[in-house]
């Protein structure tokens, strides 16, 4: 059983476009049997006459150019605004560019330093390996010296050996020389 | 201009073009004044509501996105400006120690009831119903407005209210049944008004 109430929500809802063409149905067919909510339809329509039927005021020609000037207003403090920040813009442009070619000499000079530096680090280089190579060949020279000094003490000790090896076999040879010497005199 | 949609005028409103936001407000105005006027009854609240809604939407128009229609973003900022100044009133007015016997939308003082300007512009029914739409609380009062007196759907109103259409339908129905009952020492004047 649908209440008075569910007929008179449905009733609105009709009203404004909002209900189903099956509720016009079922509202018709209540609304010929429930006083009370034709009594509910009738003041909603005279509730609804009421409010078209009113004359509204209108907003003032004032009012609305107060609107309009007070935008225009904001423009223009806009405007000042952006102009404000055009000259601090130029400004910020010139001391950019400032900056920047200050950074480039630096840059520049800075990256000449460090070719600079660059290349002498590289003669440096240069030079320490041209000292390197010449140690190595005072080594080597000085190892050869030493091989050659070695050399010549073998080769010396070698001949003394020989010679003392040699000595007695002398010995028993020069007698018999000196013999015949000593004979060939007596002779 | 008058051959641009709401939304390509909007288009151009954001390249800071104050033709078409002119044509927008010239489009406009009556229906967010009059919302504010079915809201607050009182004309200088309407005129200050309106003249905010669109001061918003010129400040807002960077971030608007052609998505939905440009009459529900419109109406969602006078929504917001509207339930904004309420919750300032409301706070003033607890500072105050306002008696707690008026309801929330009426803040002790119905805007019709000094009601001469009133009165005389839209009748007595007129004024006794927005002495009682300023009884409602402000929810049911702001759906009440945007379905009954601006037209829209409940698909649109819960786009502007950003809430489900459902709570819509609900606060519309309970909107109209706390109207009935306000307005029933009038019944007669208003049945026999509405049956001529």
């Amino acid at each position: 059983m649908i209440s008075c109430d569910n007929y008179q929500a449905t009733i609105v809802a009709l009203f404004d476009n909002q209900a189903k063409d099956d509720d016009f149905r079922v509202v018709a067919g209540h609304l010929q049997d429930c006083s009370e909510c034709r009594a509910f339809c009738r003041e909603l329509i005279a509730i609804r006459r009421t409010v078209t039927s009113a004359s509204l005021p209108s907003l003032s020609p004032a009012a609305r150019q107060e609107v309009l000037d007070s935008i225009k207003a904001g423009q223009c403090d806009r405007a000042k605004n952006s102009g404000r920040w055009l000259r601090f813009g130029r400004l910020g442009r010139w001391a950019a560019i400032l900056v920047l070619g200050a950074l480039s000499i630096a840059c520049f000079s800075l990256g000449r330093t460090v070719k600079d530096l660059r290349t002498k680090l590289g003669a440096a280089e240069q030079q320490v390996a041209a000292i390197h190579e010449q140690a190595k060949l005072a080594e080597s020279e000085e190892r050869q010296q030493k091989a050659i000094s070695a050399l010549y003490f073998r080769m010396a000790e070698l001949e003394e050996r020989v010679n003392r090896s040699s000595q007695p076999e002398r010995a028993s040879l020069a007698a018999p020389v000196f013999n015949r010497s000593e004979s060939e005199e007596n002779l | 201009m008058g051959t641009y949609t709401d939304e390509e005028l909007m288009g151009l409103v954001q390249k800071q073009d104050i033709s078409a936001f002119e044509e927008l407000l010239r489009r406009y105005e009556q229906r967010i004044f009059a919302f504010f006027w079915r809201l607050s009854a009182n004309r200088q609240e309407a005129e200050d509501g309106t003249q905010e809604t669109f001061l918003r939407l010129w400040k807002a128009r960077v971030r608007y996105e052609p998505t939905g229609k440009f009459s529900t973003y419109l109406f969602q900022i006078a929504k917001n400006h509207f339930l904004h100044e309420r919750q300032k009133r409301d706070r003033r007015m607890n500072s105050q120690q306002v008696s707690a016997e008026n309801p929330p939308g009426s803040s002790g003082e119905p805007p019709s009831s000094d009601g001469a300007y009133d009165r005389m512009l839209a009748g007595e029914l007129q004024a006794a119903l927005n002495e009682a739409m300023a009884k409602l609380p402000e929810t049911q009062r702001l759906v009440y407005v945007l379905t009954e007196q601006e037209g829209m759907s409940y698909k649109q109103a819960a786009e502007v209210l950003d809430c489900p259409v459902g709570t819509v339908s609900s606060r519309k129905i309970e909107a109209v049944r706390r109207l009935r009952g306000l307005l029933q020492p009038l019944r007669a004047e208003l049945l026999g008004d509405g049956e001529h």
